[in-house]
């Protein structure tokens, strides 16, 4: 059900957004954009269907933890 | 009719909003429980020597934010990192303050969504606002202190007959050290987050004062913040104040008016989602300014879809359960710091010296000029010989 | 959103016009008189209303002139009187075939204009003048004969008021400048016109007051009137959407009007309008954000009556955005909110209701609208039979047969009364109701207020022509808040609100 809603979500940003992007020709803008936009839509696909990403904090509490050690 | 151009008055109030964040929920730290309104001023206090350097900062840079000072001072490698660092901070303060959101809106409203959606519609509204450039958030954030002010002053107003003064007692009875950490608690969160408003100062009119903007919004931050701590101790007591995670939603179930309103605990939900949307659009606007910064792209509105939405996923990364938040809580003000204090003062001082220099170098032409006469014969008997 | 193929059709207009264009030009005027007429009768060939005739003068036959005009659009009183009259009976030798003998001493018309132009002279004819031609002569006389129907003045449908005056717009433009130049007796008052539309060659005049007007907004009404590039303007909505600035908006970005002192008080307040031949609609601008909520009447009344009335239509608007969704916010996700005795009644009323709440509001606003949309568009005599089967054997045939529930109707209700307080915000109520209606069944309470907040935040991002529809948030005066939310008495109102003009003159001395 909420992949639904992502996934209708993301064809009007495609439309909305991408498409007028494509056709301004910014080359840099789009591949910039690109990027981004799928990259969003991986992770927000991976973390509504519940696949476990690595979590920063666990990564800054260690680094904080042993900084404070020494 | 340029959108990011604001006056002093508009950038105050989206300060003001942004302090008053995540901290008007828990009416700030409640380490000290009774004491807790303390902890308010003294973080301002603390905060102000900090603030100040932040607005030397866009004095000595006016019209430029603070990515085009990092790579102006530190050149193109130095200061791309420097941006990486501080669009991390942005979008990772974004995404706790929308992870906070969320869970208290699970924990007290509404069971059934999944967070992913309450996020997600957040962020709607905080990306509507940085599309629609500075000036709107500015005007935003004006209706919004109006509707806060207005629900504040009820509450207080209506809370007056449950209220005990005595919770307020016994007054200091903590150890000054307590005093001195929770301090510092409150100066890393919400006071030194507004470091994240050196993004944006290049909104501010030339010649405005940065120095006034940072101060008020501080302060007015700190005032209304203080009379939230007050009225939240003043009803609940010592008890309530230490145990529960948003002491003001506890608050306000205890107050009523008469028979027939006993329940308003949704008037102050208005207040807390109010402001989580201004603080999560400035530092939306950060992150998506200082992505824009790197790749040296003019026009950051563009990319302010996906950065969003990225933020929405590490927000529901970045803590397993409710738990991990209060833990990182306290290990956030230490986490925070070189972000708070070392890059700004870092940048302050290249500028200063970079400042110096140029000051110096303006005189040195304008010497030469005056004593352009004496210099034309220096040169000419140095030919000579 | 998908526009990739636009380019296309641009051409193919292009060189239907320029073929037009082409033509005009390849025709020239000559000395005689003869060659003229046969390029008249070609040019407009085909169109039967073209009449020409050959008026000799009594005295000397030898002297003969040719008149043209359009039959229907001319006052042939004028034209029999004072042009064929003079010209047959008077005294002329052949020492007084010149032009401006002719136009001086013999024809009586008291506009009249020399032209070798043949864009004008078609232009002329076209719109109600007669042209004259005399005998080895290049230049043409053109004469005012304007003389074609029109509607009466009458009350415009749309705007009736109580109390106050019952003019309203007709579709001639020369009418509707005259009933605003009766209003304001000055020679401040300014009329510029111009021809806009590549076919149609539409009048358009451009009114403002000198001393009072906003030069910023002026400017750049005028340079997007003449940028203009479209085949026909044929109502006030062309312009509107010509000239409205880009984007889509739900909000208004001009106001129009039917009514000459609503138009007047808009000019004396500092804006400009826009008047179209053939529309009864005028069109100020720019248009702030309040004007949504002010009527003409509100002037007519006693002024604590007119601000309650204010007052009472902004709270409207409001109401028909949000109860639906405060309803449903309120009932399906907070029940606490609401005394408990109130929420027992609906919720054992809901128990007998098949669908879940959500999704039976958006079914009655839909059937609502469907109900609105048809009542506009029924011819009279339906409407009274129809109106009572839809509304009361309907409404309550599904209430007893428990399709909907009771509560829900009357929700529904105000929300529709509400709503017709301010017809003009209509578009901006639908969407908006439906996105606050949306996001409240996602998340309840939270949604609502993220619906509402996306409605303040897009009334702040509205423009109109440079100038912010929504004034200076960061610094209100009661200067401002004198005229827009409420209306102090007349003795009260002196300064001109200072937002839209740099010059604040006093309105009660003669500006």
């Amino acid at each position: 059900m909420v992949l639904v809603i992502v996934i209708i979500s993301y064809i009007f940003i495609i439309g909305f957004d991408y498409i007028p992007l494509i056709k301004s020709q910014n080359k840099k803008e789009t591949i910039i954009y690109s990027t981004l936009l799928a990259l969003s839509f991986v992770t927000l696909v991976l973390v509504v269907i519940g696949v476990k990403l690595p979590s920063p904090t666990k990564l800054i509490e260690y680094l904080l933890k042993s900084i404070i050690k020494t | 009719m340029n959108t990011e151009i604001i006056s002093k008055k508009l950038m105050i109030a989206t300060m003001t909003c942004f302090v008053l964040g995540s901290s008007i929920v828990s009416g700030g730290s409640t380490v000290l429980i009774q004491d807790s309104w303390v902890s308010v001023i003294t973080g301002a206090l603390l905060a102000i020597p900090m603030v100040l350097v932040y607005a030397r900062i866009v004095k000595l840079y006016p019209k430029k934010d603070i990515y085009e000072v990092f790579l102006e001072l530190f050149g193109k490698i130095g200061g791309r990192i420097f941006i990486v660092m501080f669009t991390w901070y942005a979008w990772h303060l974004g995404a706790l303050v929308l992870r906070d959101f969320s869970e208290y809106i699970q924990s007290t409203v509404k069971q059934d969504t999944p967070q992913v959606i309450v996020m997600l519609s957040i962020i709607v509204v905080a990306v509507y606002l940085v599309r629609s450039g500075m000036r709107t958030i500015g005007r935003w954030s004006i209706i919004v202190l109006v509707v806060i002010l207005l629900v504040v002053i009820t509450t207080i107003i209506l809370g007056v007959n449950n209220g005990r003064i005595e919770n307020l007692y016994p007054l200091f009875n903590h150890k000054p050290l307590e005093f001195l950490s929770d301090a510092f608690l409150m100066f890393s969160f919400p006071y030194a987050e507004t470091v994240l408003f050196l993004t944006v100062s290049n909104s501010l009119k030339k010649d405005e004062s940065p120095y006034r903007v940072f101060i008020y919004g501080i302060a007015f931050g700190a005032t209304i913040l203080l009379f939230v701590s007050l009225r939240n101790i003043v009803l609940l007591g010592q008890e309530m104040v230490r145990s529960s995670l948003f002491p003001s939603f506890v608050a306000i179930r205890i107050i009523g008016l008469g028979k027939f309103l006993t329940k308003i605990e949704g008037i102050v939900m208005i207040n807390f989602i109010l402001l989580g949307i201004a603080k999560i659009t400035i530092t939306l606007l950060a992150a998506t300014k200082g992505v824009a910064s790197l790749f040296n792209i003019r026009n950051y509105k563009d990319f302010t879809i996906p950065i969003a939405i990225l933020m929405v996923v590490l927000g529901m990364i970045v803590y397993d359960n409710i738990i991990n938040l209060v833990d990182f809580l306290i290990i956030y003000p230490i986490y925070a710091i070189p972000f708070q204090i070392v890059i700004p003062l870092v940048v302050w001082i290249f500028a200063e010296i970079k400042f110096r220099k140029t000051k110096i170098k303006k005189k040195g032409v304008n010497a030469v000029l005056i004593k352009n006469s004496k210099v034309y014969y220096k040169v000419v008997s140095d030919l000579k010989i | 959103m998908f526009g990739f193929n636009k380019k296309k059709n641009k051409v193919e207009i292009d060189s239907r016009i320029s073929g037009l264009n082409r033509s005009l030009s390849d025709y020239k005027l000559s000395n005689k008189i003869e060659e003229n007429i046969k390029m008249m009768k070609e040019i407009f060939k085909d169109n039967d209303n073209l009449k020409i005739r050959k008026v000799i003068n009594s005295s000397n036959p030898k002297f003969f002139c040719y008149i043209a005009f359009f039959n229907g659009m001319v006052d042939s009183k004028i034209i029999n009187d004072s042009i064929i009259k003079p010209f047959t009976i008077s005294n002329l030798t052949d020492k007084d075939n010149n032009i401006t003998k002719i136009s001086n001493q013999v024809i009586y018309i008291n506009e009249l204009k020399e032209s070798e132009d043949l864009g004008k002279m078609v232009e002329g004819i076209a719109s109600g003048d007669t042209l004259m031609f005399l005998d080895n002569e290049k230049k043409v006389l053109i004469l005012n004969t304007k003389g074609f129907e029109h509607r009466a003045i009458s009350e415009p449908e749309s705007e009736k008021i109580l109390v106050g005056p019952r003019e309203g717009f007709t579709e001639s433009l020369i009418v509707n400048t005259v009933m605003i130049q009766r209003k304001i007796r000055t020679n401040q008052l300014k009329i510029k016109y111009m021809g806009i539309g590549r076919t149609t060659n539409t009048h358009v005049a451009v009114c403002y007051i000198e001393s009072v007007v906003n030069r910023d907004v002026l400017n750049e009404l005028l340079t997007r009137l003449e940028g203009i590039d479209i085949d026909a303007i044929l109502d006030n909505n062309y312009i509107a959407e010509l000239i409205g600035g880009k984007g889509y908006s739900p909000f208004k970005r001009m106001r129009s009007t039917e009514r000459p002192d609503a138009v007047v008080g808009k000019l004396l307040e500092g804006r400009v309008a826009v008047l179209i031949d053939g529309s009864p609609v005028v069109v100020t601008v720019p248009h702030l954000f309040i004007e949504n909520f002010q009527s003409p009447e509100d002037y007519y009344v006693n002024a604590d009556y007119a601000s309650i009335s204010r007052i009472i239509r902004i709270i409207g608007y409001f109401i028909t955005i949000c109860t639906p969704s405060l309803y449903i916010a309120i009932e399906a996700f907070h029940h606490e909110m609401i005394p408990t005795p109130l929420f027992i009644n609906i919720a054992m009323e809901r128990q007998s209701a098949p669908l879940p709440a959500g999704l039976e509001m958006f079914v009655m606003l839909f059937v609502f609208e469907l109900l609105k949309e048809t009542g506009i568009r029924m011819p009279g005599n339906i409407g009274d039979a129809l109106s009572i089967v839809g509304a009361l054997v309907i409404g309550q045939a599904a209430v007893e047969a428990e399709l909907v529930a009771a509560s829900m109707i009357i929700v529904i209700g105000i929300t529709g009364i509400a709503g017709l307080l301010t017809p003009k915000l209509d578009s901006s109520v639908l969407l908006y109701r439906f996105l606050i209606l949306f996001f409240t069944i996602l998340i309840g309470f939270l949604g609502f207020i993220i619906g509402l907040s996306i409605l303040v935040i897009n009334i702040l991002n509205q423009e109109s022509f440079g100038v912010l529809q929504v004034e200076r948030i960061d610094s209100i005066k009661p200067q401002d808040i004198k005229d827009k939310f409420i209306r102090r008495g007349w003795k009260n109102m002196i300064n001109r609100p200072g937002y839209l003009t740099n010059n604040e003159i006093r309105k009660k001395e003669n500006g």
